[in-house]
């Protein structure tokens, strides 16, 4: 917690915080990897479910160069929004579940290609589309998609932890639940 | 109706009253348009590289197909643009983002209208080594680089909430 507490105060903590510039900037960024990232997956697991079969699937493995630009781009703003609120983050759920979610859909994007691409026999531009390739291909689309959920609702349960301990630092009487717009506009 | 008339009838609208009724609602609608993003970005990301000339293995019909994906995308977010707009259309209507926004996603549909009246039925129709022309190209770059900002727009709303100047954030 001490570790937290520093990183929230560092320079790059406090830019983020108090800069008008930083949280912005940060978040542009983190938004165009997501589309990206999620973009390219979604686009390769349609393919594999059988939409547009004209296009190859071997084509992605360059296409995939853009997706680990985007998820570069994203692990940096990622840690850098995460420095500037350590201490809440770390105890908040909804940022494990996206956690989770990233790790678990990383692994599926993993287990996908190798089905589609696994064996030196099965190396063809169309690549070989089993069933286990089709599970993998919707494993992707749940997790990613629910890396997306989770991370939009990061915002949602970060204001309500705030606002509860506000009320609790100010002695204020507890009034009508934390109304869940209160993190919308992040 | 003046403006004010017609916003307060939009705020007043099933919808709005619908949208800050319930809680979980807007959020949840977020959500969505955030998945709408990745899949018109996705999908017209890739069909914008393949015709600016990247991924050369994909014939251009096979990338067009993705186009219905986009417009899945996009019909997903103008509805729940729209839901937000009518939660607090005060809110969106003075902030210079908001018209930003709009302005540029009114720009990049031209673009996409005038692809698919000019172009489309012409591009799904070419053999597997055909390579677009000059002009396939540019409204390609164009509307990769609009929807960039169309993304970069709408996470800047709120930044830009009850501010009615860029100058003033």
């Amino acid at each position: 917690m001490e570790f937290l507490k520093w990183l929230e105060h560092s320079g790059i903590g406090q830019w983020i915080k108090t800069d008008p510039f930083g949280f912005p900037l940060v978040l542009c960024a983190h938004s165009i990897g997501l589309a990206g990232v999620v973009g390219i997956v979604y686009m390769l697991s349609f393919r594999v479910l059988g939409y547009s079969k004209g296009i190859p699937i071997a084509v992605f493995e360059r296409i995939f160069y853009i997706g680990w630009a985007a998820f570069i781009l994203n692990a940096i703003s990622g840690v850098l929004l995460f420095i500037g609120e350590a201490t809440h983050l770390i105890s908040n759920w909804t940022f494990w579940l996206k956690m989770f979610a990233i790790a678990a859909g990383g692994v599926s994007l993993w287990a996908l290609w190798n089905a589609l691409m696994g064996g030196p026999e099965r190396t063809t531009p169309q690549g070989v589309v089993t069933p286990r390739g089709k599970a993998f291909a919707v494993l992707c689309l749940v997790f990613w998609t629910g890396a997306i959920v989770s991370g939009r609702y990061i915002a949602f349960t970060l204001a309500e932890a705030k606002e509860k301990e506000l009320m609790v630092s100010t002695g204020a009487s507890p009034k009508a639940p934390a109304t869940a717009i209160s993190g919308a506009g992040q | 109706m003046t403006e004010v008339q017609v916003l307060h009838w939009i705020q007043h609208s099933s919808l709005g009253e619908l949208m800050r009724r319930d809680g979980w609602l807007f959020p949840a609608c977020q959500a969505l348009h955030f998945i709408g993003m990745s899949l018109l970005f996705g999908a017209i990301g890739l069909a914008d590289l393949r015709i600016l000339g990247f991924f050369k293995s994909i014939p251009i019909p096979a990338v067009l197909k993705l186009i219905p994906i986009a417009i899945a995308g996009f019909a997903l977010n103008l509805t729940t643009g729209a839901a937000f707009f009518a939660s607090n259309p005060y809110q969106y209507w003075p902030s210079p983002m908001f018209k930003l926004k709009m302005a540029v996603i009114v720009w990049a549909g031209l673009n996409a209208l005038y692809f698919t009246l000019a172009e489309h039925r012409r591009l799904s129709a070419v053999g597997a080594d055909f390579e677009p022309d000059f002009q396939s190209r540019v409204l390609a770059g164009t509307s990769i680089v609009f929807w960039l900002v169309v993304i970069l727009a709408g996470r800047l709303l709120p930044t830009f909430e009850g501010s009615t100047s860029f100058l003033d954030f």
